[in-house]
């Protein structure tokens, strides 16, 4: 019944081809490709970064670059990685393409706050670059008071700027986001047959839209006192430093959800498709991204445990941080349970989202070791939590990022990569990463300090095995953008579900059109309906 | 297609009592209340921010989710207020010292 | 295993139906439109609460820890162009109130009316705040090196002595600190600190608050609104009346700290 599959005659990428129709455009599925592209700048100069904290870290002198240099370093690797890459990536890139066409929706509900949002996000990383280029910013990207307010010569303003600027088309996005879910849907398209994707971004966006605007304000409290010399946390004045900490974290711990919460979402869809089965305890696993939302606004001390809060909001704190990991882990126990006598197959996405389930686990796990209060006076500013957030944010976001990423690019783009440099890339990945960070928990337990180009003699082949392990995952992550870029012309053409996979965004052509659907669709069945065909056959409705 | 369009007697009954309330805080503050001086100029603020959300901003007529949109927003409010106080209701207070030497010094960017 | 059925009959794309000029492509309905839009200004709305709040939390604190330089400070403040500037902004809010009726019921002079008048009012608001300020500044009531407190709102002190300890052990059991005068002249530079952030960032909104209205103003006065759609409208009045609310928590919380003595 198929013939070879064609790219379609008229799609979105066709709908103009003038830089003026990209850069003035409202469509969504642009917007995202936009998004794309410069989050993956981004994403390769905070790279350089980690690769001088790497250099620097294989010997245990500090001999590469200067102390004040180093730290600088880890300053902008943190900056750019955390709001010019991670906070954005999923869901300016994934979300924005495929939430309108999963819901049944022709776009978002505000096209052009979505283009404002995008325009927002290069001021402010135009902003952040001018200052990195200017001679950067030395703070660490916590930029505590009083040293970046009074004490750091470093380029602070700028860098704060472009924070601040960014963070509103973080708001946007989620504004967009909430809006668009609650009253964009297709007839039919109830909350609970939404995708388990969209119900994560929901919960993102809740995070984006209450929790940014507080990092803000301390972000202009931080420029009036740098600035005009005013004394809000100034000790001398009477000033509490703590209280930039308090405000800072009341943001920057939620963020850590907007980091997770969207590549939560990608695993629901990628475990099911690829064990051809619904998910497992479908609305305990909606529930739960709602929860993680939630409580990630009430645990944010728990970065403070030693900086002199006291000792019974201590005990608040780590006892809320312990609830935290049930929703979390509730998601991981339902994924298990969605393989469990499933079809299981192990395409290239898929093998990122295995990747994802285990070292998730393991950083969650190690989140509850700092939790509790005894050990984490031990841990606390070492390597320890160093492992601990990059198992997080790059064993579980980046390769949530890059499952959805091989996942959905034959919708995206029309075409597929090359099969056998993709799984070769994502097993890179997965052992590069692990070399690269498991032994900084052992080097982090041992008292190794983080932020610091120098360390002792006698856990250098730990260093330099991490090192070793950044030039393995370095690559995997250079790979992609080769294969990705060559299947643009010579991937094989993709058709509507390579995947044969569920929703929405499947029953479309590959590339969508403009208007995501000739006809909207009327939803009458429920998600992740699957009868255990198996993924070589492409479906078409 | 009808939205509610409210009285202009409306509109003006609600200037009238955010005046008055107004007036009230003012002489409220020449009171000595002690501890319910803040309490009592929460209150009365509070109330008039109510008065202009539900009917300038026409929250009265606004459907379920809207309303419940405000209620998450002063929710996560109260937290950033209230889980704050807890540390800083719980903890010893060091006082300042009471002399410096030198003038603190102010860097500029 | 798709979830869809394919679609059979209504959908709103059939060309017989009649749209609105300002319906856009991706909304079916002119009343689903504007209550996504109503909807994203309240979220936006809310984004707004927490930035201010992040502010209040370090107000509440500080006013909790160095009261008597809270209450002295907010002493020196002119009660009468703060009260002054309540009742401007609250007459302001009635204004754009009566804009936006103005609009819901397709009358384009008074819509534009009302709408100059509460971006005039606005201007009266600024104005008074230049004053102050300019007073601030003369004092040398800006927080920073220049900083001088010259103590002459202290309230009656009961025991006398220009330069007594403070009790640290008495005020243990409150959260209170009794202050000596070089801690009060540090701490208010924290009051002013804070009274030129929150005033200052609430003043910056009611600018952006105006030049939003001049633009609704001139889209009001070239007929872009009718009945069906005045959401711009509706839109800056939510803003604004946001605006005025934030000012209506201030003013007692710098103005009004402790006026008894």
């Amino acid at each position: 019944m198929l013939d070879k599959l064609r790219i379609p005659e008229r799609h979105y990428l066709h709908e103009g081809h003038s830089l003026r129709s990209w850069l003035l455009t409202k469509d969504h599925k642009r917007i995202a490709i936009m998004y794309l592209m410069s989050i993956s700048v981004m994403f390769f100069i905070g790279g350089l970064f980690a690769v001088g904290i790497r250099f620097e870290l294989a010997t245990p002198q500090g001999d590469f670059v200067t102390a004040d240099t180093y730290n600088k370093f880890f300053t902008m690797h943190g900056i750019i990685m955390v709001f010019f890459f991670l906070i954005p990536s999923i869901p300016a890139v994934l979300g924005n393409f495929l939430i309108p066409p999963m819901i049944g929706a022709r776009d978002l509900a505000f096209p052009r706050i979505n283009l404002l949002s995008l325009y927002i996000y290069w001021i402010g990383g135009i902003f952040t670059i001018y200052a990195m280029i200017t001679g950067g910013v030395d703070t660490g990207w916590t930029f505590y008071t009083p040293y970046s307010a009074a004490g750091s010569n470093s380029h602070v303003i700028p860098v704060a700027l472009g924070i601040f600027i960014a963070g509103f088309s973080s708001i946007l996005t989620g504004l967009n986001f909430i809006v668009t879910i609650h009253r964009m849907r297709a007839p039919g398209m109830t909350w609970f047959r939404l995708p388990l994707f969209v119900w994560a971004h929901y919960a993102t966006s809740l995070v984006q839209v209450l929790g940014t605007p507080v990092i803000a304000i301390t972000i202009v409290m931080l420029f009036v006192e740098r600035a005009f010399g005013f004394g809000i946390f100034d000790p001398a004045r009477g000033g509490d430093p703590v209280l930039f900490q308090h405000l800072f974290w009341f943001y920057s711990h939620p963020a850590v959800y907007i980091m997770i919460l969207p590549a939560l979402g990608v695993t629901s869809e990628l475990v099911s498709t690829f064990s051809k089965k619904t998910i497992f305890g479908y609305s305990f696993v909606a529930f739960s991204s709602l929860a993680i939302a939630i409580f990630g606004f009430i645990v944010w001390a728990h970065h403070m445990f030693v900086a002199g809060i006291s000792t019974y909001s201590a005990m608040v704190f780590s006892f809320l941080s312990f609830s935290v990991a049930i929703p979390s882990a509730v998601k991981v126990f339902n994924w298990t349970a969605t393989l469990y006598k499933g079809a299981v197959s192990f395409e290239t996405p898929m093998l990122y989202a295995y990747g994802f389930i285990g070292l998730f686990a393991i950083g969650g796990l190690t989140g509850l070791f700092l939790a509790t209060l005894g050990l984490d006076i031990h841990v606390h500013d070492t390597y320890f939590v160093v492992a601990h957030f990059h198992y997080i944010m790059v064993g579980g976001a980046i390769m949530g990022y890059l499952g959805g990423l091989h996942f959905w690019w034959p919708k995206i783009t029309g075409r597929m990569y090359n099969n056998f440099f993709s799984k070769v890339s994502a097993i890179m990945v997965f052992v590069g990463f692990n070399i690269t960070f498991f032994p900084q928990f052992v080097v982090g337990y041992l008292g190794m300090p983080r932020r610091y180009h120098s360390y002792p003699d006698e856990m250098q082949v730990l260093n330099v095995m991490s090192s070793a392990g950044a030039t393995v995952l370095g690559l995997g992550y250079v790979l992609p953008v080769i294969y990705f870029l060559l299947s643009l012309r010579r991937g094989r053409v993709a058709g509507p579900n390579p995947w044969g996979a569920s929703g929405l965004e499947w029953q479309t052509q590959s590339p969508p059109l403009t208007e995501n659907f000739v006809e909207i669709p009327i939803v009458t069945g429920e998600p992740y309906e699957y009868d255990h065909v198996p993924a070589k056959e492409s479906h078409l409705v | 297609m009808s939205d509610h369009v409210s009285p202009v007697s409306l509109y003006i009954t609600i200037f009238a009592s955010l005046m008055v309330l107004t007036a009230v805080t003012v002489g409220a503050a020449f009171v000595n209340l002690g501890q319910f001086n803040f309490l009592v100029a929460m209150l009365v603020a509070g109330f008039k921010a109510s008065l202009v959300v539900w009917y300038f901003m026409h929250m009265k007529y606004q459907s379920h989710l809207t309303k419940l949109a405000l209620a998450v927003g002063l929710f996560f409010l109260v937290i950033l207020l209230g889980e704050t106080m807890i540390d800083y209701a719980s903890k010893d207070f060091t006082p300042m010292p009471p002399k410096i030497d030198a003038e603190s010094e102010i860097v500029k960017p | 295993m798709s979830n869809v059925v394919a679609h059979a009959g209504q959908h709103a794309d059939s060309p017989s139906r009649a749209h609105h000029r300002a319906l856009q492509h991706h909304f079916d309905t002119m009343p689903q439109q504007k209550e996504a839009a109503v909807i994203g200004m309240w979220v936006f709305l809310l984004t707004e609460i927490l930035f201010f709040g992040g502010l209040f939390v370090a107000y509440m604190i500080y006013r909790i820890w160095y009261f008597d330089a809270f209450a002295e400070a907010s002493r020196s403040l002119s009660l009468f162009w703060g009260g002054l500037n309540t009742a401007v902004l609250i007459g302001s809010s009635l204004t754009m109130a009566m804009a936006v009726r103005g609009a819901q019921t397709n009358k384009r002079k008074a819509t534009v009316n009302w709408l100059i008048l509460t971006m005039i009012l606005g201007c009266v608001f600024l104005g008074v705040k230049v004053i102050e300020y300019s007073d601030k500044f003369e004092h040398h009531h800006v927080p920073g090196p220049n900083f001088v407190w010259a103590s002459e709102h202290a309230a009656p002190v009961a025991e006398g002595g220009a330069e007594h300890t403070p009790a640290p052990e008495a005020a243990a059991g409150h959260r209170k600190l009794s202050l000596t005068p070089s801690q009060l002249q540090r701490t208010t530079q924290i009051y002013f600190s804070l009274y030129f952030t929150m005033t200052g960032l609430h003043a910056l909104h009611m600018i952006i608050g105006i030049g939003l209205m001049s633009v609704i103003t001139w889209m009001a006065w070239k007929g872009r609104f009718d009945e069906e759609y005045y959401t711009p409208v509706e839109l800056s009045g939510l803003y604004w009346h946001f605006v005025d609310i934030v000012w209506i928590f201030l003013f007692p919380l710098l103005y009004l700290v402790e006026r008894h003595t």
